[in-house]
């Protein structure tokens, strides 16, 4: 993971240039409580197995939004602009979808652990 | 707050559009309650993993063999090897108004906050874009493709050299990079990291439908240039790295 890292600080440097070197973001000591809760690698490998199946679940409206924002890259106020929502509705489509995700793959890896 | 409205704030905050008294905020919820840090950690995790799902899925198509520029024969083979890109850039498609500039950087640990060097053309500065997989270093080549003004314009999608009669949704440029002179400079000690990032402008009037999805690919090969060229991403790449950019 060495390289992901460097690579994320290169990126992390470059938008620090971008905005004249201000950073605005959480603290060193937040990013740190933060990095406590990533999952093992093992881990993270078993819940990206059960989002590719959760994801199937989930509407094609809801399939578009998460592909223009997190495949495009492309900011909520884009992804309102091209789908014709407000933007508060954007963010609240996200976080009810991340919230659905997250609860199936947490179902899913429990139900492998127990059977 | 209830986990909903966490989220949404998480949503802003991935577009870094909170003021700094939102994000002492969140932070502070953060500080709080290891649920709500759990969660964040988990919704960024699972972004990431998002991207990754949706980049593999674009990418897993059937590959073909990549025709040579040289040996290259009737109008803009297709390179499905790489992608048919999205199917949304489909029939009516109005070419000849994307453009795209790259530029390659390599950094090593020594250096991590420095671009070390740019490698050659890897911009749009001169020349023109040859047709088909490149089969020299240093040059572009592709699908139809004009270069100027610093900017390379794709002109027309390519047509798939295995099936003539498939619709041509796609525009490829690719340029083979020969890494070994720098194996001294980065072989010192710890990774190095081979960057490729793309900037790409869809001239498009806004919201044209449909809409377009851009990539970048980096496929590293060891062995014998000639058969890089020939054989494409085919002559077993021993590594492949996808991002799509917009």
């Amino acid at each position: 993971m060495n390289w992901s890292r460097l690579t994320g600080k290169n990126r992390a440097i470059d938008i620090l240039r971008a905005r004249d070197g201000r950073y605005v973001g959480l603290s060193d000591e937040m990013l740190a409580l933060l990095a406590d809760e990533w999952p093992e690698k093992i881990r993270a490998e078993a819940m990206q197995e059960a989002l590719g199946q959760c994801i199937q679940q989930i509407t094609p409206n809801n399939r578009e939004l998460l592909r223009l924002r997190y495949f495009e890259r492309r900011n909520c106020t884009d992804v309102a602009a091209i789908m014709g929502r407000k933007i508060e509705t954007v963010y609240q489509a996200l976080a009810r979808l991340h919230k659905t995700l997250g609860d199936c793959i947490r179902g899913r890896l429990s139900n492998e652990t127990t059977s | 707050m209830n986990d909903t409205d966490f989220l949404a704030q998480a949503m802003r905050y991935q577009d870094s559009v909170l003021t700094p008294d939102e994000i002492t905020a969140l932070a502070a919820v953060m500080r709080d309650d290891p649920g709500k840090r759990q969660l964040f950690a988990g919704t960024q995790l699972r972004s990431m993993a998002l991207h990754d799902r949706f980049r593999q899925e674009a990418f897993r198509r059937d590959i073909d063999t990549p025709v040579c520029a040289r040996t290259r024969t009737g109008k803009s083979p297709r390179f499905t090897w790489i992608t048919r890109l999205i199917a949304s850039m489909a029939a009516g498609l109005v070419i000849g108004h994307f453009s795209a500039s790259i530029v390659w950087a390599i950094s090593s640990p020594r250096a991590t906050t420095e671009r070390l060097l740019s490698l050659f053309n890897g911009s749009f500065e001169e020349g023109h874009c040859e047709a088909g997989f490149p089969c020299q270093t240093g040059v572009w080549s592709g699908d139809e493709a004009a270069i100027s003004k610093g900017k390379l314009h794709f002109v027309a999608p390519g047509s798939d050299s295995n099936d003539p009669r498939a619709r041509a949704i796609s525009c490829d440029v690719f340029q083979l990079v020969d890494l070994r002179p720098l194996r001294h400079t980065l072989n010192a000690e710890g990774d190095s990291v081979l960057e490729l990032s793309a900037a790409f402008l869809d001239a498009r009037p806004f919201n044209t439908k449909p809409s377009i999805t851009f990539f970048g690919q980096l496929f590293l090969f060891q062995g014998i240039q000639a058969r890089c060229s020939t054989l494409g991403p085919r002559a077993s790449p021993i590594r492949s790295l996808a991002v799509a950019l917009r």
